[in-house]
């Protein structure tokens, strides 16, 4: 009876704590804004049981996430014990869930193999924080807080442990005395009774409650550290996968009230007849924590500081001082300092600082790639680059306090409609004097035509000398196969990639308007283009502004004719040549196309060899995101250099990429390397048309 | 009542868009029912003072101090604004270019004033007080209102029609009341001399990676001298510390237009090529025939730096010497 009084007591002042840092962090979710509307409930369903149950993401890294697994599947079958516990508790009682027959035996006996499992795994967590030097786990972010918390976690675990095995232990022994019939099988703890020596009944009484009382308070103290802990993602991991973001890594969400105004400033006419808008928007971007989503938020908080994301960083690997975790430990960090205020002082409450300068530096924000190598790394589907952009919007679009040569990139495409000073006029001369057939869409159009595909030249393409000869391959490819396609010409403008990803929501969405309305006059359904960048920004981003087309992407359109025989490769081409392929970011991670242009690489050449890092893997190559047009932040190397080691590394003498960028960038880091007589950086569309002698 | 309009001089004479500024705040006087006065800081002849008369503008204010010969913004913002509260302005005007827009933020403040820039003509309505604007580089248009009583607008270059009617002008001196501390003291102008600039350049000789080492730029630099042209290299030299940075041109550098630009030993990379396309002739010299460089250059040499440049500076010398 008294332990059942002392019981309740402790069980509810658990709750009562609990309750309050619940009623805390749901004021603080009630000052964000909101992101995303919950849908697709099945699928989100799937997505939690294969990347939060199954582990798939935390075993990207096999070795360490297996660990991570076993520990996660072990705590999720002890979970069953402590419910028990509970329950036995209240009801003075013992082995309540007994009635569930051989499943209860089933549960207890891998719990019982699960603690000692975790028990040792623990140690090894333990010993690999503090022995061995993981990079991972150190950074300038990370204070001796930090690590402490971490230690206090951990041990907090190993004594759950220790505890859970004591318990079972002493239950083994008292079954054994009384002979009592077996009530669960305990494979471990058994074991560990032999190593006892003989103790009175009443003695082993007492062991058992000590142990029973140590383990229950622990799991109780432990409830209730974890939501002031890094450890939160015990509780909030599951959950955060759950209402992930559906939309692709390449898609940034599109601010609608941007869209308003750009729909208002692009037509003189409405702008001016309509009313001023009523609704007044806070402001552009995210300056603070109120501007924040309920998901940036919940991403902090789920944020366990493993620092997968900082490890797989381009900036971060290359000295700068941008570390996705770090961008998450402010978000989570400024909350607890200002939330206080704007609850008691509501929206007016300022204490002068700000989560973007005061946590996060401006050179922190200007240094990501947008490769979204953070994102795709991170074991409980934390999204770090989209809260960077909307911090960059914030700059651009309220401040204009962009790097200078990103501004020069603003006028460029508002003034030309190219991030390059070169005259829209211009935008043909890749084809001149090259012999190629490219009908202008405006052509076929006045004749009543309409080709099956429109090419997307981009500026690259349209302004690039080295990457003209791409664009003038694919042709050639296209022009052998009668393809029915037509070009914009001097009418195709900047896709607007540059700008969105570098903060200006305006232009981008005054470029995609422009663009979309072109492209729904002539009919255009199917966009066939060689850039990544267009590709993505097509496929994922015009959608929302009224641009839905089908859009291919050149790998995989060399990829289906290959397939399908309609294309030849002459084998013997490359045939004594070692090619390695760069995965653009925003063909791979962005859109999830990785097998296309392998296949049409292994169609070609016999000798392929992969990067160490390929795939979902991959390194930036350093120019996305508008770094192509800035200097490089502060840092000891330039992505590019670190990027081209990894190509160089394999002994290949042509570096195959698809992305304009990536070609700029290989070529450059070939260079720097002194390396430009025996190496070659060159486009999937290149080697195709070598293969077939075009 | 009035409009105030900041006229702007150089060397004591206006310019047309001086006149369309007092054109524009005479009309917009007419159309608030104020008086348009205008302003003069600096040296200026009364002849000069006098045609401002020309587009509807009776009544110039005109101030001559010695300290205010050099534009500072926190000393012409305080005399501004004292005239705008003794004129009674209900709206003050600049132009749309480099002193303006120093000017009008600062005006704004001190007036408690709303401010549009780069406006494109008159308000669309008094009140609420609304005017087009430019934005984004004169892509699109805004409708912006100002609901402070008081209104500061900058007017955009070639937007507004010159007016013209004559009117008797009355000139007043003024002298302020403060100044404030002068902040900036011009006391002398250098005017550059010798070394060639590299963005004022009408030759430029440009070296890349293919020149291989700092130690090669001896007969670049003799090229250059010869022709009496400036230097320049690509980004990855300066980065090597080959050359000095201020050399560097490029997307992220130097961008120029020079009549002639030699490229030595460079590839032609989209980033290099963006700061010097608009060269009137592009020369390239580069032993790789399929650099990019050559889709850019109007001639092209295809061979070592080391041999085409000596080579080159002989035939200079000789037809020079011719």
């Amino acid at each position: 009876m008294i332990k059942q009084v002392l019981f309740a007591i402790a069980l509810v002042l658990t709750l009562a704590v609990f309750s309050y840092t619940v009623a805390r962090l749901s004021a603080r979710f009630r000052l964000t804004c909101k992101a995303f509307p919950i849908r697709n409930i099945f699928r989100r369903l799937l997505l939690t049981i294969k990347v939060a149950f199954v582990q798939t993401r935390i075993l990207r890294r096999p070795v360490v996430g297996l660990m991570h697994a076993l520990v996660f599947w072990g705590f999720c079958v002890i979970l069953f014990g402590s419910m028990e516990m509970v329950i036995d508790g209240l009801t003075a009682g013992e082995g309540s869930f007994r009635a569930l027959g051989i499943l209860y035996r089933v549960f207890i006996a891998s719990g019982d193999i699960f603690a000692i499992l975790i028990l040792f795994l623990i140690l090894a967590f333990l010993g690999r924080r503090s022995l061995l030097k993981i990079k991972r786990f150190h950074g300038p972010e990370l204070t001796r807080r930090n690590h402490l918390d971490a230690a206090v976690a951990l041990s907090l675990i190993f004594f759950l442990m220790v505890s859970l095995l004591g318990m079972n232990t002493f239950t083994c022994k008292l079954n054994e005395i009384s002979g009592q019939a077996e009530t669960a099988w305990f494979p471990v703890s058994s074991r560990l009774a032999g190593l006892f020596p003989e103790l009175t009944p009443g003695q082993l009484h007492t062991g058992h409650e000590i142990n029973w009382w140590i383990h229950i308070l622990l799991i109780f103290i432990f409830a209730n550290y974890l939501p002031y802990s890094k450890h939160f993602h015990v509780f909030l991991s599951i959950p955060n996968v759950f209402l992930s973001n559906f939309e692709p890594l390449g898609k940034l969400k599109t601010l609608e009230h941007v869209t308003a105004e750009v729909r208002l400033m692009m037509d003189p006419q409405t702008a001016f007849a309509a009313p001023a808008s009523t609704s007044v928007v806070r402001r552009f971007g995210v300056l603070d924590i109120e501007d924040i989503t309920w998901k940036n938020y919940l991403d902090s908080l789920s944020c366990t500081q493993c620092g997968r994301c900082t490890s797989v960083c381009p900036a971060n690997l290359t000295g700068k001082k941008l570390s996705p975790r770090k961008i998450m430990m402010d978000v989570r960090a400024r909350m607890k300092e200002k939330a206080p205020g704007l609850i008691r002082q509501g929206p007016g409450f300022s204490d002068n600082k700000s989560l973007l300068r005061d946590y996060v530096a401006v050179e922190e924000l200007w240094a990501c790639t947008t490769c979204n190598a953070c994102a795709r790394e991170c074991p409980v589907n934390i999204n770090q680059p989209s809260l960077i952009v909307d911090m960059r919007r914030f700059l651009v679009m309220e401040e204009s306090a962009a790097p200078a040569g990103l501004n020069a990139v603003f006028a460029n495409i508002g003034n030309n409609g190219a991030p390059w000073q070169f005259s829209m006029q211009d935008r043909m001369k890749w084809a001149d004097g090259a012999n190629l057939k490219v009908p202008l869409i405006s052509e076929l159009n006045a004749q009543g035509r309409k080709p099956e595909y429109l090419l997307w030249i981009g500026s690259t393409g349209a302004f690039d000398d080295r990457y003209k000869r791409v664009i003038r391959s694919f042709v050639r490819i296209l022009n052998y196969l009668d393809i029915d396609f037509g070009v914009l010409g001097t009418e195709e403008s900047s896709s607007g990639d540059v700008a969105r990803r570098a903060g200006n929501e305006m232009l981008f969405q005054m470029q995609a308007l422009m663009n979309i309305g072109l492209l729904n006059n002539y009919g255009v359904t199917r966009i066939l283009t060689c850039d990544p960048h267009a590709y993505n920004t097509f496929k994922n981003e015009y959608p929302d502004l009224g641009g839905t087309f089908e859009v291919i992407h050149h790998s995989r359109f060399l990829e289906s004719l290959i397939r399908s025989g309609t294309l030849k490769p002459d084998p013997e081409v490359f045939r004594d040549q070692v090619l390695t392929y760069h995965d653009p970011c925003y063909l791979g991670r962005a859109n999830r196309e990785y097998s296309a242009p392998r296949s049409v690489i292994r169609a070609l050449a016999g000798g392929f060899r992969e990067m160490d890092r390929n795939r979902s893997f991959a390194l930036c190559c350093g120019a996305g995101g508008g770094q192509m047009f800035k200097e490089a932040e502060k840092g000891d190397r330039e992505v590019f250099q670190l990027r081209t080691d990894d190509a160089l590394k394999t002994g290949a003498d042509i570096i195959v990429t698809a992305c304009p960028y990536c070609l700029v960038m290989m070529t450059d880091g070939i260079k720097y390397n002194n390396r430009e007589g025996d190496v070659k950086a060159l486009d999937l569309a290149e080697i195709t048309a070598r293969s077939l002698h075009l | 009542m009035s409009v105030l309009v900041y006229v702007e001089n150089w060397d004591g004479h206006f310019k047309k868009a001086s006149f369309e500024l007092v054109s524009y705040a005479a009309q917009l006087a007419e159309m608030t029912g104020t008086e348009p006065v205008a302003l003069s800081i600096g040296r200026v002849e009364e002849s000069e003072l006098r045609k401002l008369g020309r587009h509807g503008i009776g009544q110039v204010i005109r101030v001559e101090d010695e300290r205010l010969a050099h534009l500072d913004t926190r000393a012409y913002t305080r005399v501004i604004s004292e005239v705008a509260d003794v004129v009674k302005a209900s709206a003050v005007v600049l132009a749309h270019n480099v002193t303006g827009k120093a000017l009008a933020p600062r005006l704004s403040v001190r007036l408690k004033a709303g401010l549009v820039t780069a406006v494109t003509g008159l308000p669309k309505s008094i009140n609420p007080f609304t005017v087009v604007k430019k934005s984004f580089s004169g892509k699109a248009f805004a409708l912006a209102e100002i609901r402070t009583e008081k209104q500061i607008l900058t007017l955009a270059q070639n937007s507004f029609k010159l007016v013209e009617k004559e009117i008797q002008v009355v000139i007043t001196g003024f002298d302020p009341a403060s100044t404030g501390a002068v902040s900036t003291h011009v006391r002398e102008v250098f005017r550059q001399t010798g070394k060639i600039l590299l963005t004022d350049a009408d030759i430029v000789v440009s070296g890349g990676r293919g020149m291989k080492s700092p130690d090669n730029w001896g007969p670049l630099e003799e090229l250059a001298s010869l022709l009496g042209a400036a230097t320049a290299c690509s980004r990855p030299v300066s980065d090597e510390g080959w050359r000095p940075h201020e050399e560097h041109t490029g997307q992220t550098g130097k961008i120029i237009a020079p009549t002639l630009y030699i490229a030595v030993g460079i590839s032609g990379a989209i980033q290099h090529l963006a700061g010097v396309s608009s060269s009137k002739f592009i020369v390239a010299i580069n032993p790789d025939r399929d650099a990019p460089i050559f889709e850019a250059a109007d001639y092209g040499i295809v061979g070592d730096a080391q041999k085409v440049l000596p080579a080159l500076i002989e035939a200079v010398k000789e037809a020079k010497g011719a």
